[in-house]
């Protein structure tokens, strides 16, 4: 027998070979999609185990207070237990010691400073290879004194340098220090997770109502000698993950869950106040991408099956086409079907072998290949590949090839099965007898004169078509692609939704058969009219044969639509990583603001080198019906218009003109103060009716170059009927500004009214260099009053609103009203507030997310109460747009999401003010920068020393974090290589097909060629006919593909937290690259259909040949 | 392909002059009447399923919101008291009764539809937001504290309430903030606390100027306590005796009552430090809302708690108008309780609308099948095609318009609520669907004008192409339903809705391809092994039934769809309904512990357990100490402790299921008690050590745990340790808790036994308690309806495809009758003849809706449906098997096919056999 079959396959040298191929290539690609998806899982895994942005999250921090006698069976214990928490793998510890607080001398601080709080600092024992020196050197230890060494930044601050002296006060009990300043450094890195057990977290300087420097770099026995007070010990334990496997996820989290709560239970660290490590949740976020990635992969595996499934189906079935005669022959002798099967298994096996004994050892370098281009290879990801494969690979790629070997053998027993039943046909009418396939491939294709498939007219495409469009919507019900959770909530793969995409290009391709009859019915009418033998016969070819042409168009079809998937997917992904980042960051840079903020914050941004724009912004959250919240955003738009990233297709309209919309008109009214004043001086006074006694506290209301009022104390005022000089100290680089109102706080008097006179008689300016400007008062003034406190709001007891009695000076009138039945606990105040009276606009226009309208039951047009602060603003929603960037509320998500609104900060404090005389205080800000210097902004930013590192938001890094996501990127260098090998297989497909064609009709061109038909409109008949169903093809497949990569893309493609990115996916398909592949796909079918077609067989022997049994 | 014939010119058929219609109905008047009477049984249905589902969610938001009560879905709008600053004039002016009234009615407008406004229990008025201590030392002073007292004047007194004694409050001069006395009234409740009488005067402290006198002219009742307008603010019907948080063992407390102002004295309370406010309160009018509309509802609340609705009302009450309401998170929860339902009902629905669909598209196509030759016929005299199936069509609109009509009238007289709507579509389509059906079959049937008729009793082995692509798509849309299902569970999607019913389509559908393959390959086996009894036996009924068993009709598709999915769909809600009971029955049993119990917080009087078990119906009572604050390891955590009598508590413990222990397990010996412990406890505190336990009255014993278990009656909770009573020493042991099982137990006949000392709970009580929400009832009556008629149709179906073959056989019966065939052997022939047949069906549908249900399970959670949402689910409610689910359908299915056959022979046997014989028949 295996002689038998090894010279049948001789036989069929060209079909076996174009089958050996596929079968190879098959095999080959699916086990290095396998290798593929286990090397880059892994790799990936250890990338982002690796990654410094994550270093602080793996680690291990333990901070506790510990006895001076425990210090070494604390250090044994978090040793210990750190090597637990990593389940084994290799730990290094590092430790900070700390001493308590200590005051910095009164002498440092600057002089307006002084009164108020001291500046603190600490000793800590630091881990000195994380430090770099930039002046004196390293502390030492000695008897009298201690020696510090200083971090740059404080000594920058504080302008200490190597050999200065200080005593510092313990802020504890305890004896004071005395330091001498040997050394300055600063932290080798920042963002070193060792920073985190930093209270300054490296920075070396911290403002939070008091500031602290720090910390003071000391000899270990300085801290463990006594001679410091005592503070905390601070552990880092980080692990060495480059070994670890992704099968090893599972059980390094529950190692990590337990391993870090049980660091609290020894007796030594009873004392622990921190132990904490996120490597839990970075496990997760790892374990939910890789999904993605591994669905993704799958996805495209099963595509590149079925291509493959219908490339060896289509083989095959030429194949036993051929040999029909063969086997006819065989089964007349008495061949029994299990022979003919057994040798065709044996041929198939024949194919297998080679194919699953290649493909493992072919896959580690095509891997390396795949990893080594597109964006994978700017991560430069280490790829564990043996050079054997492993067993999964040896197990996919044997699984693969005998499924290839059955897709081969299938079609010769089906081929032989209806023969075997009903005896073979009388040749039919003579006029049937040129056309091959009514002598040859009748028994094998018993409907192969019928325009469409046997299947297909059973309906076999529509209920393909239904199942697809079940699998379909149910993919299109989930927000998290093919990655679904289950009831428990654990999110896996569903096999169905897997599926939904190659379903939908099956059905697609197969429905585009039903188009072939049609298309065929009308090329033969327009050939019929033409003129000339070869137009003619190949429209009539091509309508009789479009069965046949039916299997090599599909191919074709498939393979065009795969690749538009491919490269959809390729350029929406990219396209959409810019999205999410524009959407996440909302401008080029953001900042958000630390605590309370102050005058000039703005300027100093705007201020920044490499800075275009500079937009204030105040978020808040607004709660709405149904346990929902939305984001109220109020942006400074006239500055933000260029700043503002949001796709155009999330708004109807542009985002310029959108913002428009919200722009306020008109300039704060008041006392204009020049640019460059460092102080501002009000002298007013204020006289009661029941004498001195009560003391007033004064705010002026100040609004900056951008109309952003900010409330600032200008000091005390006591109603003794003298004048007083306010005094206002302003920063150095506040731009100009205007006085906008003044404010007065004081405590309600008990039992009986006061009635005060206010009069302000003069405000001066003096600038940085000591000039003076005299500015004037506006005469027109809205007043309120409010009581507050426990103060009883009735007609006699209420103050009453300020009145203006006199202009020059100005002079106002008001009762403070009283609090009735006082108590020691109950207090009232009262506050007055005096405007700079200006037309206030009748409400703030604003810009809804469809999300917060739903939420909210309103329509644009109606008009909404939102909450700033805790006053109500009515604003009327002018537009609606489908969302808003940088507004996502991570607290409120889902069914918590209420939208967002957005408004401009300006109308919003022009109503503010006009209504409560408050403001809004920015606390964030949206900056343009030039181009390409987002990072140099950010680093400058950085470096201020009340902005933390995370309260700067950067556009360019998200997006970077994005793309650099080596979960993400897998699966797109994979759909590439699915389409590269997918025009592969076509070409195979095709080129077998046009062969088999050929060959098929030698008879048919031997008659015409006998009747003098000259070989070359024979060749041009033969290109033709080829040249229309490879253009058919093309247009087919390119009207498929766009629609399912519409439809499909963006179902599928999700980001690394197993959702759907927001913004949605956009697809795109860019005509350059859509047109390569047409090229690709179509080079080798029209080359096979451009060849000289007609073999210089002799035609006589062709006819003789005629019923060769 | 020869060439096409010359066509005959067109020749213009003059129109039939017999009317069509007329001359069926009268040649037919049974069949026509028969389609009459399905058509209006299912239209009836088909309507009323609607409504019913809407009747019972209607009900069940009914039930939500009543029992979130007014205080919580009564939508508040409030106003603080106007700005100080104005004038007193003015200030005094808003807060008058025509001023609200005329703002009552402008907020009423801002409501949005579906939400509707009761108005009868709608109020405004004016209240104090502080409720000023009032000096009186005749009010009652609990703790030394004085009295408060809250201020109201709110609208329509006189229509909530009727005048007990003296008269309503009124107002006899234009009131404002100087005003020095006001007329109040208080409820009979409020008096009552408060020792208010009629002419009592009550002094409101006011700033600035003498307290303000309040005095009483009327003590007045509600009439409707419960009503919006009394219970969005209770303070005003009941005072509450407030007590504050202060540390010590005796708090201060005192009074807080309100008293009932006339609205025209509002403007008074601007003159005290009550803080008045304005508000209007809008109590949503419950008959209007629907379950239906709660997607539109829920907008509309919105709108009103934080939209435009709010923003409506500001403006045409006051900028600073807030409106505050939990109507919103009502109607949330009631969402959640009904999407956890919905599905399991669509799954009802969705069995029994194939049912009804198969049965109808079964009744047309045996309709069509009957009439086959009469077509035949007409076919191969010209009749078109279009022109057949357009008589037919008339033919069966005829009958089935005026019946679908009559069904859907009856359907919406019967269920009087829900929307018209969608019963009028379901109607309209099952009548449509039984007007198409015959037109149809007809038409596809008879496609071909065919020079013979072909044969109806051989059966091809190989069925369609088509046929094959269809099953095939069904297989894959059924596997990955049921995989979804499985994956899933039932969330509110339609493809796992169909997922039983898709499984018993396509075993009934292998069954059907299986059929003739059995048939060809099995008979002849089959008849090879019963040819030796059938041998002996006499005469030739086993063989002649035997082989025309074996002969199918070709119409048997139909009826074992209908059958094969009725059978599954009610083995599947049955077994759900099942799962319910059995999940209620068990909760109920966990959380009594056994068929009642008593529990104290105090030691049972020591002849309590003996008159409990005097008690009828009695038949153990198991007393047990619990000591719910013992503290094992001298922690700080307390363990329940059970002290038990082994035997007695062994006992209980079997005959519930919940945590068995062999008997004389937990019996102590030498100071160490032996104990029974959760997994938690066991965990916690180690099995090995022993270890000690302090108990309430500070003795302490030593316990050592031998035995865990999940569970254990006398507690319901996770931790427990079960310990001998006996060891636990005469003050501890004594018994606190009697467990009592029996059956028909009288709750109030064992309260009495224990003399009230104890609160006694039964598990019947307990187990009414769990089915509380219409929605829950509702549904479980909608399942039961559905399934029921799902079967009632499945049995239809039965009937229709033996009453297709009846003409047929009882020729073939008076044919052997004149054979020398017996009265009883002929019923014997046709009762064996049907019986494969539906040994069949009753097996397949028994095997199918096993096999769906093993299939479905892991997917499908009762516990919304079985226990109430409030309560922890402390069973998981598991969808299982139930064998009367399976079997009793089944056996109906067996005995109706046999009683069928067995009515007709003795039908045809008394009927004469001449008609079958006459000559020229063609049968």
């Amino acid at each position: 027998m295996t002689g038998f079959v090894f010279s049948r396959a001789r036989a069929h040298r060209l079909l076996l070979g174009a089958a050996l191929l596929t079968v190879v290539l098959t095999t080959a690609v699916l086990a290095t999609l396998t290798a593929y998806s286990g090397a880059i899982g892994d790799a990936a895994l250890r990338h982002v185990l690796a990654d410094p942005r994550n270093a602080a999250d793996t680690a291990l921090i333990v901070k506790a207070d510990v006895p001076p006698a425990e210090r070494a069976a604390a250090d044994a214990a978090v040793r210990a237990g750190a090597r637990k928490t990593f389940g084994g793998l290799p730990v290094t510890v590092r430790t900070l010691r700390r001493s308590g607080p200590y005051a910095l001398p009164r002498s440092l601080q600057p002089a307006v400073n002084r009164s108020g709080d001291p500046d603190l600092t600490y000793f800590a024992a630091l881990d000195r290879g994380r430090l770099r020196l930039t002046a004196g050197r390293f502390p030492r230890r000695t008897a009298d004194g201690i020696e510090v060494a200083l971090p740059q930044t404080a000594a920058r601050a504080l302008r200490l340098r190597p050999g200065d002296r200080l005593t510092l006060a313990n802020r504890l009990h305890g004896p004071a220090a005395r330091v001498r300043v040997v050394g300055v450094y600063r932290p080798a890195s920042v963002t070193e997770p060792y920073w985190r057990l930093d209270d300054l977290l490296g920075r070396g300087v911290k403002k939070s109502g008091f500031t602290t420097y720090g910390p003071l770099l000391a000899d270990p026995a300085v801290l463990t000698g006594g001679r410091t007070s005592a503070g905390a010990t601070g552990w880092l334990a980080s692990a060495d993950f480059a070994s670890v496997p992704t099968g090893r996820i599972g059980e390094l989290r529950t190692a990590a869950r337990e391993g870090s709560t049980a660091l609290r239970k020894p007796t030594a660290l009873s004392g622990t106040t921190v132990s904490q490590t996120a490597l839990p949740d970075v496990l997760d976020r790892v374990d939910r991408s890789l999904l993605v990635a591994r669905s993704t992969l799958l996805i495209v595996a099963l595509l590149l099956v079925l291509l493959a499934g219908y490339a060896l189906l289509l083989v095959a079935r030429l194949l036993s086409t051929e040999r029909a005669d063969e086997t006819r022959l065989l089964r007349a002798r008495g061949a029994a079907r299990t022979r003919i099967a057994a040798l065709a298994a044996a041929e198939a096996l024949l194919l297998a072998l080679p194919a699953a004994a290649c493909a493992p050892l072919l896959a580690g370098p095509l891997t390396a290949l795949l990893a080594g281009h597109g964006p994978l290879a700017r991560l430069g990801l280490r790829l564990d590949l043996p050079a054997a494969g492993r067993p999964v690979v040896w197990l996919a790629a044997v699984a693969v090839a005998l499924g290839c070997a059955l897709a081969v053998t299938v079609p010769a027993l089906t081929g032989t099965g209806p023969e075997a039943r009903s005896r073979p046909r009388r040749p039919g009418p003579p006029c049937a007898r040129s056309l091959p396939f009514v002598r040859r491939g009748k028994t094998a294709r018993p409907a192969g004169s019928r325009a469409v498939p046997a299947p297909l007219r059973a309906g076999a495409d529509l209920g393909l078509l239904a199942i697809a469009g079940v699998a379909y919507q149910q993919l299109g019900r989930q927000g998290s692609g093919a990655v679904a959770a289950d009831r428990t909530g654990t999110l896996g793969i569903d096999p169905l939704l897997v599926a939904a995409p190659a379903l939908a290009l099956l059905a697609g391709t197969v429905l585009t058969l039903r188009l072939l009859p049609p298309v065929a019915r009308f090329a033969e009418r327009w050939a019929a009219g033409g003129r000339g033998l070869p137009v003619a016969l190949a429209g009539w070819q091509f309508s009789r044969r479009t069965a046949r042409a039916a299997g090599p168009v599909l191919l074709l079809v498939l393979a065009v639509a795969l690749g538009m998937l491919a490269i959809g997917q390729a350029a929406s992904w990219d396209r959409s990583q810019d999205d999410q980042a524009d959407f996440r960051a909302g401008a080029d840079v953001r900042v958000l603001a630390a605590g309370e903020d102050e005058f000039g914050r703005t300027d100093l941004y705007a201020g920044l080198p490499h800075v275009r724009t500079a937009a204030p912004a105040v978020r808040g959250a607004q709660p709405l019906s149904g346990d929902r919240t939305a984001t109220v955003l109020a942006l400074d738009t006239a500055h933000a218009a260029d700043t503002v990233l949001m796709r155009p297709d999330l708004a109807d309209e542009p985002v310029r003109p959108l913002l428009a919309r919200l722009a306020p008109r008109g300039a704060p009214a008041g006392a204009r103060v020049p640019a460059g004043t460092a102080r501002l001086r009000l002298t007013a006074r204020l006289h009661s009716s029941t004498g001195p006694g009560t003391t007033t506290t004064v705010t002026v209301t100040l609004a900056d170059r951008y109309g952003v009022p900010y409330q600032l104390p200008a000091g005390q005022l006591s109603a003794d009927g003298r004048p007083h000089t306010l005094t206002l100290a302003l920063g150095a680089s506040a731009g100009p500004a205007t006085l906008t109102g003044l404010r007065l706080d004081l405590t309600q008097p008990t039992d009986r009214a006061e009635q005060h006179r206010l009069t302000l008689k003069e405000l001066t300016a003096t600038g940085a260099d000591g000039t003076e400007h005299r500015l004037t008062l506006p005469a027109r003034w809205t007043t309120s009053a409010e009581a507050g406190g426990a103060a009883v709001p009735s007609a006699a007891t209420s103050p009453t609103r300020p009145k203006v009695t006199g202009t020059r000076p100005l002079t106002f009138a008001y009762s403070t009203g009283y609090l009735p039945y006082a108590g020691i606990w109950t207090v009232a105040s009262v506050t007055l507030r005096l405007q700079v009276t200006r037309a206030a606009p009748p409400e703030v226009p604003a810009v809804a997310t469809d999300r917060y309208l739903a939420a909210a039951g309103a329509r644009p047009g109606q008009r909404v109460g939102l909450t700033v602060g805790d006053r109500t603003v009515q604003v009327r929603i002018v537009r609606a747009v489908r969302a808003l960037p940088a507004t996502a509320d991570p607290a409120a998500t889902g069914a918590h999401d209420g939208g967002a609104v957005l408004l401009d900060l300006h109308t919003l404090n022009q109503v503010l003010q006009a209504r409560y005389g408050e403001s809004a205080v920015p606390n964030e800000w949206w900056l343009g920068t030039t181009p390409g210097d987002a990072a140099r902004v950010a680093a400058a930013l950085r470096a201020l020393p009340d902005v933390g590192p995370g309260q700067v938001v950067v556009r360019d890094e998200i997006a970077a974090e994005l793309r650099d996501d080596p979960f993400g990127a897998g699966p797109t260098a994979a759909f590439t290589a699915a389409a590269v090998v997918a025009a592969a297989l076509a070409a195979v497909g095709f080129t077998v097909g046009a062969a088999g064609a050929q060959r098929a009709r030698g008879g048919e061109f031997a008659v015409l060629r006998a009747l003098g038909v000259p070989r070359r409109q024979l060749a041009r008949t033969v290109a033709a006919e080829q040249a229309v169903l490879v253009g058919l093809a093309l247009a087919v497949g390119l009207g498929l593909g766009t629609v399912l990569a519409r439809a499909v893309l963006p179902l599928i493609v999700l980001t690394g937290e197993a959702t759907r990115p927001v913004p949605d996916l956009l697809v795109l398909l860019p005509p350059g690259r859509v047109g390569v592949l047409l090229a690709a796909v179509a080079v080798v079918p029209l080359a096979v259909a451009a060849m000289p077609a007609v073999r210089r067989a002799d035609p006589a022997r062709a006819l003789r040949a005629r019923g060769g049994e | 392909m020869g060439r096409p014939a010359p066509r005959t010119p067109a020749v213009r058929v003059p129109p039939l002059a017999a009317p069509w219609v007329r001359t069926r109905l009268r040649a037919a008047p049974g069949a026509a009447a028969a389609l009459a009477l399905l058509v209006a049984l299912t239209a009836c249905l088909a309507g009323a399923f609607p409504r019913a589902v809407d009747r019972y969610e209607d009900a069940g938001l009914h039930r939500a919101l009543r029992q979130a009560r007014p205080e919580h879905t009564t939508v508040r709008v409030s106003v603080p008291q106007p700005d100080p600053g104005l004038p007193a004039g003015q200030r005094a002016r808003a807060l008058r009764p025509e001023v609200l009234e005329r703002q009552f009615r402008k907020v009423l407008g801002t409501v949005d539809s579906p939400l509707a406004v009761d108005r009868a229990q709608s109020a405004y008025g004016v209240a104090g937001t502080v409720s000023p201590a009032v000096p009186d030392p005749w009010l009652p002073r609990p703790t030394g504290l004085p009295a408060r007292v809250s201020l109201a004047a709110q609208s329509g007194l006189a229509r909530h309430a009727h005048v007990r004694t003296g008269r309503l409050p009124r107002a006899a001069h234009p009131v404002d903030g100087t005003t020095p006395e006001v007329e109040a009234a208080v409820t009979a409740a409020t008096a009552k606390g408060l020792h208010i009488r009629v002419g009592s005067v009550i002094h409101v402290p006011a700033p600035g100027r003498p307290p303000l006198a309040v005095r009483i002219t009327g003590i007045i009742v509600p009439h409707d306590p419960d009503g919006a307008y009394w219970s969005t603010v209770p303070l005003l019907r009941t005072p509450t005796l407030v007590t504050l948080p202060t540390p010590g063992p005796d708090p201060d407390k005192y009074w807080l009552g309100a008293l009932l102002l006339a609205p025209e004295a509002a403007p008074a309370l601007l003159g005290t430090g009550t803080n008045p406010a304005r508000y209007w309160h809008l109590a949503p009018d419950l008959r209007a809302l629907h379950a239906h509309d709660l997607d539109l509802l829920k907008p509309a609340v919105a709108a009103l708690e934080s939209g435009p609705a709010l923003q409506r009302a500001r403006a045409v009450t006051d900028y600073g108008a807030d409106i505050g309401t939990d109507l919103d998170d009502t109607l949330a929860s009631f969402s959640r309780l009904r999407s956890g339902i919905s599905p399991l009902v669509s799954v009802a629905a969705a069995g029994a609308a194939t049912v009804v669909a198969v049965v109808l598209l079964m009744a047309g196509g045996l309709a069509a099948d009957r009439r086959r030759a009469e077509l035949a016929l007409l076919r191969a005299r010209g009749a078109s095609l279009s022109g057949l199936a357009g008589r037919l069509l008339a033919e069966t609109a005829v009958a089935a318009l005026p019946a679908g009509a009559l069904g859907l009238a009856v359907a919406l007289l019967a269920v009087p609520a829900g929307r018209t709507g969608p019963a009028v579509a379901a109607a309209l389509a099952t009548t449509l669907t039984a007007c198409a059906a015959l037109p149809l079959r007809a038409a596809l049937a008879h496609r071909t004008v065919r020079l013979t008729a072909p044969r109806e009793d051989v059966t091809s082995l190989r069925p369609s192409r088509r046929r094959t692509v269809a099953e095939l798509t069904l297989l894959v849309l059924a596997v990955g339903a049921v995989a979804t299902l499985r994956r899933r569970g039932t969330t509110g999607d339609q493809l796992v809705a169909v997922a039983p019913v898709l499984v018993g389509v396509i075993a009934a559908l292998l069954l059907l391809r299986l059929h003739p393959l059995l048939l060809l390959r099995l008979h002849p086996l089959l008849l090879r092994r019963l040819s030796g009894p059938t041998g002996r036996l006499r005469g030739a009924i086993g063989h002649l039934s035997l082989a025309r068993a074996g002969r199918t009709q070709a119409s048997a598709v139909l009826p074992l769809l209908a059958l094969l999915t009725a059978l599954t769909t009610a083995a599947f809600g049955g077994s759900v309904l099942a799962g319910v009971a059995e999940a209620r029955d068990r909760a109920a049993l966990l959380t009594v512990g056994a068929d009642a119990r008593a529990d104290s917080g105090a030691p049972l009087p020591a002849d309590a357990p003996a008159r409990v078990r005097a008690v009828p119906g009695v038949r153990a009572a198991t007393a047990v100490s619990i000591s719910y604050q013992a503290k094992p390891a001298d922690g700080q955590d307390s363990v329940p402790l059970v002290g038990v009598d082994p035997r007695a508590y062994g006992e209980l413990a079997d005959r519930t299921g919940a945590g068995t222990f062999p008997a004389g397990r937990p019996t102590g010996r030498s100071g160490t008690l032996a104990a029974v412990a959760s997994p938690s406890v066991a965990s916690a505190y180690g099995t090995r050590r022993p270890f000690p336990v302090r108990l309430e009255d500070g003795s302490t014993v030593t316990v050592r745990i031998v035995l865990v278990r999940d569970r254990t009656p006398a507690v319901t909770g996770p931790d427990f340790l079960v310990v001998d009573r006996a060891g636990l020493g005469a003050v501890a042991g004594r018994p606190t808790a009697l467990l009592v099982t029996g059956a028909h137990l009288d709750a109030g006949a064992l309260r009495r036994a224990v003399g009230g000392a104890a609160a006694v709970r039964t598990r019947a009580d307990e187990r009414a308690r769990y089915a509380d929400s219409p929605l829950q009832t509702g549904a479980e009556h909608v399942y039961t309806a559905a399934v029921t008629a799902g079967a009632g149709f499945a049995v239809l179906a039965l009937l229709l495809a033996l009453l297709r073959a009846a003409p047929e056989r009882a020729a073939l019966l008076a044919r052997l009758r004149t054979m020398g065939l017996t009265r009883a052997e002929g019923r014997r022939l046709l009762i064996l003849e049907s019986l494969p047949q539906a040994l069949l069906a009753a097996l397949g549908g028994a095997v199918t809706g096993w096999a769906a249900i093993r299939l479905l399970a892991p997917g499908v959670d009762l516990t919304t449906i079985a226990l109430p949402s409030a309560t922890a689910p402390t069973v998981a409610a598991e969808l299982h098997p139930d064998t009367w689910s399976l079997t009793v359908p089944a056996l109906l299915v067996l005995t109706v096919s046999t009683g069928i056959a067995a009515l007709q022979a003795w039908w045809s046997g008394r009927r004469g056999s001449v008609t079958e014989l006459r000559a020229g028949d063609s049968r």
